[in-house]
């Protein structure tokens, strides 16, 4: 018996041993700054990546031609040192002295040291247009000329090139995973991949306009005018890759032991779902002389005469002074999913960000603070962030395209959205603080209208025109179905669906099903149209209106209410992405005003809208088409950007007019961090460039913060 | 003996293959695909290469074929969400931790639970068997996320002795092991009660109480052996829910195992981590069932194993 007994005790012990090996010996070292990203990132291939947990990797290890400025996330040198910006033409200027880093050390190819050269750019920037890549963010360099024309040739091309392979051989796929690596078929493979790449070079030097004069020069045409191209440069998308380590690596290219990075931190270390330690990258080009040369130059410059770039270096420079020295050491990135788990660690003293805060106590921290001011919450810090939560609606729907042109659908679809209180449902359902949405373009766009794009403005009066469209659509015989409204299986967006459910039942009597599905299950639905009513919410790539319109034009693969406007889709597809050549003469002028006034809901829509000038938008769009042929050519060019913006505003009052979708709010984010934290702010991206941070007089503050947080029940 | 031994590890081997395929159907019917996006759609053509990529263009039956190919091979495939890593990798990084909070949590409520029981039987309607036996209620009705968040309280913000989470040193996983252990101590706690009492009251214990042994030599030497057979028989199924069910204290304690791998991969239709992560743990439960089978046979001389094969 007993030696059985010894048995297991040695079983016992021999488990303990193995469960030891998994740990890292010793607790690592504290990091300089600790933050909490919520999930681990699916990829750190700055082509592929998409999502908010990889984007707060990226500003770390990663660096494109420019970066953003940590507060405002203005365009501020990246690998380009300087540019110059001629109408289309843009010329970037690299700086020779910004290095590939391979585990901390500078990257060498045949013993000479690896520079980013504007041939990185191109790699990087040509591949993310590659559909074997599978970028989801290729759209971004469509505003480059020819990219997106490269980019349907060479698709059509890659499908061609695949049928006629797989014709040719029956038995296997040559560029699938079953050939690879199978010598019989090497051949083929490398025959396939050579008439791929020699249709691709030449595409690509007949149709992009994209050029490398030297390694550190990049000249780019853009096809149209782009103001926030600058905004582009610095996402992360656009960010170089290594071509060597990528072609030899392949999709592995970004493990802890191949990735090859230029920013200005590396990965040190790397455990699955637990922590990524990112370490300062000793040969980063911002060191304290650079810094010095550079402030001097800027000094040099009288105050009103600085370009904003210079403005914002400025303030940044003598803010945070060079990342070499000052910048921290190390980061520690974690994974924590579990958002009380990561108030406790915040708590606790382990983490010093965390960027989500458990709803169950979101409402009573945001009470507390209206109640006893922003001072006694000094680590809680909120803001608005460029994003919209709204419901689609799927208007291809007997009852959404009922009537003559969908009339009768269009009121109905007006009717659900004016019925919404919008302010109630934040007060007493989200309780974050969000800004109840008007319209789709949340606020912040410099030049853009906040103004409401229907509505009354008060509650009463929307549901009194709710309750008389309905009637409307009753009296004209269409029978209103019990409506399904879908969301993903969520504590926070099942509330919201209850509050409208009761909103819709009780107000129009229109009986609502609420539908909540898994995850995987909801994008399909979605993506298939297999909705009535959904819930779906929206984050800006940049700060322009564009990327929250462009998607509800005809044909593009997130337009999932199918709304289907050709005047809405020549105004975004046209109008404003080649604005110049609408505006070009008088008589293009005047036919674009009578284009826009011909519009079919003009007289209703848009006509009367006022906008925060005190004018309607018909009359300021009268008014700065006017303006532009009265200024001389070298002012157009801002006038332009008016007009565009311009042509936004009455694309989206188009839009919602029709209501193929009903926003609800705008997000806030709702974050802790020590007010010890300098060089943090919240943006409206949620982007936050780790090399401008730095704590107080160097200390970083320790123990735990208990004595920071009051009882919220007071 | 061997016979046995051969017979079910066959077993082992049928019951792992029969679970991953009716789960590689499974997730197949799910709708949905690995390549769907939130933020944005991906546009048809890429889609398509990236079915190509995984093979997810051909027919079903044939993707069985070839995974089943892989997975006799010993190659999982590859992660479809985590594109950079493979699944080996991913269950490599993450088993042994899953393992190893397992394994202590086990130890720590075979330990409580055998003492506690054995007291409680030994002292019988005293103050210890009732005092004992309601802590044992208590265990096994209060579910596990809330006897961690009392844990957290008391021993991190408290008494600060504990940290908080993470996976680093062997202090880490004292109190998520702890809360893991809790429900089964009290369960093993009852049972060895139950055990402990039948065998007292047998005849060859009287015996060696008349024959002048001392009580803990009854206990130790006699008694004791008969008591532990119906826990022994509940650790088989009791390992398998500590690892099944550890995904609470896994998210509560933020610790990088199985059960977090598991949920996500199976949410982002990630296939074959979820096949991955299936075959790993049928394979470990089937194996342990088959480990308690065999111990039988050393605990309780009546067992014999040639029968039963």
């Amino acid at each position: 018996m007993y030696k059985n007994l010894y048995i297991i005790l040695a079983g016992a012990i021999l488990a303990l041993s193995v469960f030891t090996l998994t740990f890292s010996g010793s607790a690592r070292n504290r990091a300089d700054f600790v933050f909490n990203n919520g999930n681990e990132p699916q990829t750190l291939d700055p082509q592929i990546m998409s999502g908010q947990p990889e984007g707060a990797i990226a500003v770390g290890i990663h660096e494109g031609l420019t970066g953003y400025h940590p507060k405002t996330l203005a365009p501020i040198p990246g690998v380009a040192e300087r540019w110059e910006i001629d109408g289309l033409n843009y010329t970037f200027h690299l700086r020779p002295d910004s290095y590939w880093i391979k585990q901390g050390e500078i990257f060498t190819v045949d013993g000479k040291k690896r520079n980013v050269t504007a041939h990185d750019f191109i790699y990087s920037w040509r591949r993310m247009l590659h559909p074997e890549t599978g970028s989801e963010y290729s759209f971004l360099v469509y505003f480059i000329e020819g990219c997106q024309q490269y980019e349907n040739d060479i698709t059509k091309h890659f499908r061609a090139t695949i049928e006629k392979y797989d014709k040719l051989y029956t038995e296997i796929e040559v560029l699938g995973p079953e050939s690879f690596g199978d010598e019989k078929y090497k051949d083929a493979r490398e025959k396939f991949l050579k008439e791929l790449n020699d249709y691709r070079d030449q595409r690509w030097k007949e149709v992009v306009k994209i050029e490398a004069p030297d390694p550190l020069t990049l000249k780019v045409q853009l096809r149209a005018i782009t103001p926030f191209f600058l905004e582009i440069t610095s996402y992360y998308s656009l960010n170089p890759s290594p071509r060597e380590i990528v072609e030899k690596y392949g999709k592995f290219w970004t493990q802890k032991d191949n990735i090859v990075t230029n920013g200005p931190y590396y990965i040190d270390e790397w455990k699955f779902n637990s922590y990524i330690r990112l370490r300062k990258n000793k040969h980063y080009w911002e060191t304290e002389e650079y810094v010095k040369k550079h402030l001097g130059e800027i000094r040099a410059i009288p105050d009103e005469k600085r370009t904003r770039v210079e403005r914002d270096l400025f303030e940044y420079y003598e803010n945070a002074g060079a990342f070499i020295p000052n910048g921290f050491e190390t980061i520690d990135i974690r994974a924590v999913e579990e958002q009380i788990t990561g108030m406790n660690l915040y708590i606790n003293g382990d983490v010093d960000r965390i960027r989500e805060l458990p709803t169950a106590i979101l409402g009573e921290l945001h009470a507390y603070r209206q109640k006893h001011g922003a001072e006694s919450l000094p680590h809680l810090f909120t803001g608005t962030y460029n994003s919209v939560y709204y419901y689609s609606l799927l208007t291809t729907l007997p009852v959404f395209s009922a009537g003559e042109n969908g009339e009768l659908g269009r009121k109905l679809r007006r009717a659900l959205s004016l019925s919404v209180d919008r302010k109630t449902l934040i007060r007493l359902v989200t309780r974050g603080g969000q800004r109840p949405a008007y319209r789709l373009c949340p606020p912040g766009i410099s030049g853009y209208s906040e103004m409401p794009c229907f509505g009354s403005g008060d509650y009463e009066t929307d549901l009194a025109e709710a309750k008389k469209l309905v009637e409307e659509v009753r009296a004209a015989g269409v029978k209103i179905p019990k409506l399904k409204v879908l969301y993903n299986t969520h504590e926070a967006h099942e509330k919201v669906a209850v509050y409208i459910q009761s909103l819709w039942k009780n107000h129009l009597g229109i009986e609502i099903e609420l539908a909540n599905q898994e995850w995987g299950v909801y994008l399909d639905s979605r993506r298939t149209g297999n909705f009535e009513v959904c819930r779906a919410g929206w984050i800006g790539d940049y700060k322009d209106p564009n990327t929250f319109l462009d998607m509800w034009v005809i044909g593009n693969q997130n337009n999932d209410p199918k709304y289907n406007n050709p005047q809405y889709t020549k105004i975004i597809n046209e109008y404003c992405a080649y604005l110049s050549k609408y505006i070009a003469t008088e008589e293009d002028r005047n036919k674009l005003l009578a284009d826009i006034r011909n519009l079919r809901d003009y007289e209703i829509g848009i006509k009367n809208t006022p906008r925060p000038n005190g004018k309607t938008l018909d009359a300021s769009f009268e008014e700065a088409l006017t303006l532009y042929g009265q200024l001389p050519k070298e002012e157009q060019m801002q006038q332009l950007f008016k007009i565009r913006l311009l042509l936004f505003e009455i694309a989206e009052q188009v839009m919602l007019w029709d209501m193929p979708l009903i926003p609800l709010y705008f997000y806030t984010t709702t974050q802790f961090w020590p007010p010890e934290l300098e060089g943090m702010y919240i943006n409206s991206k949620d982007f936050h460039p780790m090399k401008q941070m730095r704590w107080k007089d160097g200390k970083r503050p320790t123990g735990t913060r208990y004595h920071a947080f009051p009882r919220l029940d007071n | 003996m061997f016979k046995f031994i051969v017979f079910r590890l066959f077993w082992v081997v049928v019951t792992v293959w029969a679970v991953s395929t009716i789960t590689f159907f499974m997730v197949r019917a799910a709708p949905g695909d690995p390549f769907m996006n939130e933020v944005r759609n991906l546009k048809e053509e890429v889609q398509a290469a990236r079915k190509r990529e995984y093979n997810l263009d051909l027919p079903l039956i044939q993707q069985y074929g070839l995974w089943l190919k892989g997975m006799v091979q010993g190659d999982f495939g590859p992660s479809m969400k985590s594109r950079d890593k493979t699944v080996a990798q991913i269950i490599g990084q993450a088993f042994p931790v899953s393992i190893s909070l397992g394994v202590i949590a086990m130890f720590f409520a075979v330990m409580i639970g055998m003492t506690t029981g054995v007291i409680s039987a030994l002292r019988q309607n005293t103050f210890w068997d009732y005092g004992l036996m309601g802590f044992a209620v208590l265990g096994i009705s209060i579910p596990n996320f809330i006897l961690a968040t009392i844990l957290i309280i008391v021993g991190v913000f408290l008494l600060g002795w504990f940290p908080l989470s993470g996976w680093e040193t062997p202090y880490h996983v004292l109190l998520p092991a702890f809360a893991l252990s809790l429900p089964f101590a009290a369960r093993i706690s009852r049972l060895s009660r139950v055990g402990m009492l039948e065998i007292l009251s047998e005849d060859f214990v009287r015996t060696a109480y008349a024959k002048g042994l001392k009580e803990k030599h009854v206990v130790i030497k006699h008694a004791l052996k008969g008591a532990i057979l119906p826990v022994v028989s509940y650790l088989g199924p009791a390992f398998a829910l500590i690892l099944t069910g550890s995904l609470v204290i896994e998210k509560i304690f933020d610790i990088p195992g199985l059960g977090k791998i598991f949920v996500l991969a199976a949410i982002n239709r990630d296939y074959y981590v979820v096949l991955g992560t299936v075959v790993v743990f049928s394979s470990l439960l089937c194996f342990f069932n088959f480990l308690v089978d065999l111990s039988y046979a050393f605990l309780d001389p009546r067992v014999k194993l040639e029968e039963a094969a």
